[in-house]
């Protein structure tokens, strides 16, 4: 069995591979890509149902938190008949994402904003060290950079100072970034193909 | 009668059959076996085998080490006697001399063996008459054969073995102690009388006959062999080896006595044995007569007395000795010093040739006793030239008379047999160096003796060639010895070992040098105390401080719709390359939008795409589709769409088409890529997609007029962008992102990969200046942004520095309590 995954997996690889490399594959690039698109919409299903079966459970043995788990199983199952019924249009499914997720997670964001500030001004009590301060110089600097004044942008910091930092530094960082993220899958694309890396559990 | 065997407890004979004494049930033959193989002994004329005995010296028995110790005393003493006495002649050592080294030591009175003075000088023992056949044999452990086997051996070889041991008292002490405490009593009184003796007469036979004038009139002359016959020492504590050599003397005595009747030796007891040669077979008991005949000579006729005459006076110099004196002087120092090198075997020999028939008197002549026995070794060497000139010796008038005294015999039983040898035995049946070494059975040898046989086996040969060294010994057991280790080749070493210590010898170098490697390691070992600080506690307070003012500053330019803050001027390339498409993409053109931001930054992203929407539908009138890799992506479609642009009244299906949720992730978006109709083919009302008219005409992604990525995340930004790449072609590609992920795809627009970018907030306020302030929410925000902005930048710096300046009190603080 391991033998079998660990041949469809490499063969997969290979093909959807090759497809960027010869026309005549495409068809069969596609035809793979339109199976794994099922799979992960088959995986969504799969998630919810595990996610509806695990509070029903905690439901069912009245853990603590269950009133918890019966209101997301209550909430999941109407957003999803509503969505099936009345489809993603209708207003009722606005009035349900613009009262109820939207404002739930922005204030959560809200929350963020707030802890974000808060460990801000306490970090230099923990860490006061040159990293510290370097960070906290560079987050008041951008701030103020990207704020502006009744009479116009800061001079020097909003005109300058912000500019170069974003599209200097930060590029730079992000570009660095970026391209270990692509060496990283390239690498793991290769492993794969290659069967070192067999995350599909064939060890 | 020569074949009976005495009993060694009741001296009573028994036939050589028998295995115990009839008697007294003793048994007379030993159970043991010979030895053989590594245990064998040494045969005769076999290599001694060299020993380091200073290595044995810390384990020495304390009295060994006390004897040593008065050795060495007496060494003192001996030396400060010479140098107060330098008129003492000293007789010269010869060169083929085997105990030539011993000689400086053997002309020492105080350094004669206890167990000769014992003989000569024990006094007030009645003398037992032996009247017992030579033949009859006492028996201690051995069989007869052994007796006839060592009879056949030289009787004085065992010379040999005992030679270098005879000036050591510890020595003495190792053969018995009870042989030597018989002598102790006696040797305090040695120094008076060696004072009172002749010169020329040996110190034994001096001190004999100086103690037989201090014993009142009547008391029996003592003689050492009485000694030890009325000791309570029982006889089984003599040494083996000692009786062997005695039965052994005895059979050499029988033996040689014939031989001596038919030779003359140029001294003055050989001339009394020439007088014996003239009529051996006058006496019952030949062995017996002609064994002292030469001291009979001495001794003035006194038969019937219990005293000889001539011990009895002071002078105790016979006139037949003084009259051999005479006539050849040097012989008889030659004599005398040869005797005595030879004393302490000789005085070991003595009591069982006691035991066995004869009583003797030694001779005392000089003072250096242990040097008359060297010249008969000597005299050997020149015997044909001395016979002639001896054989004119007269007998003595006295001889006669003292042979037919029982007790008279008693009294010379004590005459070493050595000596009785060397007299008795024709020049040419003298002992050699070599005979010397045979006589002692190895087997009866001590360790101790067999360590100096060893030893003297080397110097005899090497001694001729250093016969000058008199070096004294100062460690092992020969220490106080005095030229017995030659300092030639080969015997340079014989010190102790080096001693090396045990203690390693350090630099100062090197001591630093561990120490420094020693600290290493510690500091390798030792924990390293972690920088730990006290627990900084949630401040709740200062969270709704933050949660307050922020609230506050935010929500009250909200509510009141303030511009006080002006928008951001200047457009940078990024925002003009998204404004350039915006303006430039052709009428009622389809437009692929990518709705791919999470719900909670709707607020934001709204706010910065509104703008560029805005103004495309103002401009162009594109029909748009949307699509999104978020579950929640449609419904913010609909919400944007009945939102911001819900001015534009665009309805679904017409000017837009909303094909939902695309699943997959990046498989999906490069499915879509390559194949937008398969991987999508239906809006959100299950109606054919492609067949709507904001799709009508579209197969592929090429096919649209732009493609507008609107996302939060820039993994999401990245796969558009990569996935889309190939099948989009020159399309233009926008990406309006929020202020977070901007910075990461901001790479993208400076590779040229996408057409524009729209970061966040202050992207949509820059677009909506170029959009004449629509739809206006970037500027209904912007107040309440820049505020907030001003406000974070604000705490941030405030607070850090507050915060800075109160970890540096508690760190100063637990520097100073630590």
């Amino acid at each position: 069995m391991r033998v079998l995954t660990t041949v469809i997996a490499i063969a997969a690889g290979a093909l959807i591979l090759a497809g960027y490399f010869f026309p005549a594959l495409a068809d069969v690039q596609t035809l793979l890509l339109n199976w794994a698109i099922i799979l992960a919409g088959v995986v969504v299903l799969v998630g919810i149902s595990n996610l509806i079966s695990v509070h029903t459970d905690k439901i069912s043995r009245r853990e603590k938190g269950s009133a918890y788990s019966a209101l997301l199983v209550i909430g999941l199952v109407a957003t999803l008949s509503f969505g099936m019924i009345l489809r993603p249009h209708h207003s009722t499914m606005k009035i349900v994402m613009n009262g109820i997720i939207i404002p739930a997670e922005a204030s959560l964001m809200g929350v963020l904003t707030i802890s974000l500030l808060y460990a801000a001004i306490r970090l230099l009590r923990r860490r006061a060290d040159l990293m510290g301060i370097i960070f906290l110089s560079t987050a008041a600097l951008l701030l103020l950079g990207s704020a502006t004044l009744p009479l116009g942008d800061i001079p020097l910091i909003g005109t300058l100072l912000r500019p170069w930092v974003t599209q200097i530094l930060a590029l730079g960082g992000a570009r660095g970034i970026l391209i270990g993220v692509a060496l990283g899958t390239l690498m793991t694309g290769l492993r794969v193909l290659f069967g070192a890396d067999r995350p599909y559990g064939g060890n | 009668m020569s074949d009976m065997i005495k009993c060694p407890s009741c001296a009573e004979n028994n036939l050589p059959d028998q295995e115990f004494c009839q008697y007294c049930q003793t048994r007379l033959q030993p159970l043991t076996d010979p030895l053989d193989g590594a245990d064998a002994p040494i045969k005769p004329g076999q290599a001694p085998t060299k020993i380091n005995t200073a290595e044995l010296e810390p384990i020495l028995p304390q009295w060994l080490r006390d004897a040593r110790d008065s050795a060495r005393k007496d060494d003192q003493q001996a030396a400060q006697q010479n140098l107060q006495q330098p008129s003492q002649p000293k007789p010269a050592s010869s060169a083929k001399d085997p105990l030539a080294g011993l000689q400086s030591q053997a002309g020492d009175e105080e350094d004669m063996p206890d167990r000769l003075a014992s003989i000569t000088g024990v006094t007030s023992k009645p003398i037992k008459s032996r009247t017992e056949s030579f033949a009859v044999r006492w028996v201690e452990l051995g069989g007869k054969d052994d007796f006839a086997k060592d009879e056949s051996d030289g009787s004085s070889s065992d010379l040999a073995g005992l030679k270098s041991s005879e000036p050591q008292p510890d020595e003495n002490n190792e053969v018995r102690d009870w042989f030597r405490n018989l002598g102790n009593p006696e040797q305090a009184q040695q120094p008076e009388q060696s004072d009172s003796t002749d010169s020329d007469l040996p110190d034994w036979l001096t001190q004999m006959a100086t103690k037989e004038n201090l014993q009142p009139e009547g008391t029996p002359p003592d003689d050492s062999a009485d000694v030890l016959d009325n000791s309570p020492v029982p006889s089984s504590d003599v040494p083996d080896w000692l009786r062997v050599l005695g039965s052994q003397n005895e059979k050499s005595k029988s033996a040689d006595s014939a031989d001596h009747s038919e030779s003359s030796v140029g001294e003055p007891p050989a001339g009394i044995m020439s007088e014996e040669a003239e009529s051996p077979s006058d006496s019952p008991k030949p062995d017996q007569d002609k064994s002292f005949e030469w001291l009979k000579s001495t001794v003035p006729a006194t038969s019937g007395e219990e005293i000889p005459d001539w011990l009895s006076n002071d002078a105790a110099v016979p006139p037949t000795f003084t009259a051999a004196e005479d006539e050849s002087a040097e012989l008889k120092d030659a004599q005398s010093n040869g005797i005595s090198d030879r004393s302490e075997t000789v005085a070991l020999q003595s009591p069982i040739h006691t035991e066995s028939e004869e009583k003797s008197i030694e001779p005392a002549q000089d003072a250096d006793t242990l040097g008359w026995l060297n010249t008969f070794q000597a005299v050997s060497a020149y015997q044909p030239e001395n016979s002639l000139a001896q054989a004119d010796f007269t007998p003595l008038d006295f001889a006669e008379d003292f042979q037919a005294s029982d007790n008279m015999d008693g009294l010379f039983t004590d005459i070493p047999d050595e000596l009785m040898s060397a007299l008795e035995a024709p020049p040419s049946s003298l002992p050699t160096a070599d005979a010397y070494s045979e006589t002692i059975a190895p087997d009866d040898q001590t360790s101790w003796v067999e360590a100096m046989r060893s030893v003297d086996s080397g110097i005899s040969k090497l001694s001729s060639n250093f016969p000058a060294d008199q070096t004294v010994e100062s460690s092992g057991v020969l220490a106080g010895l005095s030229g017995v280790l030659p300092s030639g080749p080969g015997f340079a070493q014989m010190s102790r070992p080096k001693a090396y210590s045990t203690k390693l010898q350090v630099s100062d170098e090197q001591q630093a040098q561990a120490a420094l490697l020693e600290q290493i390691l510690a500091a390798e070992t030792a924990p390293v105390p972690i920088a730990s600080f006290s627990v900084l506690r949630t401040s709740h307070s200062l969270r709704w401080f933050l949660a307050f003012i922020v609230f506050v500053m935010i929500t009250i330019p909200l509510f009141m719709r303030t511009q006080m803050f002006s928008l951001p001027v200047g457009v940078p390339m990024d925002v003009n390359g998204a404004l350039q498409v915006a303006q430039t993409i052709p009428e009622s053109a389809p437009v692929l939008v990518a709705f791919d931001y999470e719900p909670a930054r709707v607020g934001e992203m709204e706010a910065a795409a509104a703008p560029m929407f805005d103004q495309m539908i103002l401009l162009r009138h594109p029909h748009l589709t949307f699509i999104s890799t978020n579950e929640t992506g449609a419904i913010l479609v609909e919400r944007f769409i009945s939102g911001p642009l819900a001015v534009h009244n665009y309805q679904s299906g017409i000017q837009y088409l909303n094909l939902g949720y695309l699943p997959g992730g990046q498989m999906g978006i490069r499915a879509f890529a390559q194949n937008p109709r398969v991987t999508a083919p239906f809006d959100m009302s299950f109606s054919s997609a492609w067949d709507s008219i904001p799709l009508a005409g579209i197969s592929s992604l090429s096919q649209f007029a732009a493609l507008i990525v609107i996302t939060d995340d820039a993994e999401a930004a990245r796969t558009w962008i990569e996935q889309t790449e190939s099948a989009r072609g020159a399309v233009p590609f926008v990406v309006i992102s929020s202020a977070q992920s901007a910075p990461m795809i901001q790479p993208y627009y400076e590779s040229q990969q996408i057409s524009g970018l729209v970061p966040g907030l202050y992207g949509g306020a820059l677009f909506e200046q170029y959009n004449a302030g629509r739809p206006g929410s970037a500027r209904s925000y912007w107040d309440a942004y820049s505020l907030g902005m001003l406000l974070a930048m604000a705490l941030v710096l405030g607070g850090g520095l507050w915060n800075l300046a109160l970890g540096l009190r508690e760190r100063v603080a637990a520097w100073e309590t630590q």
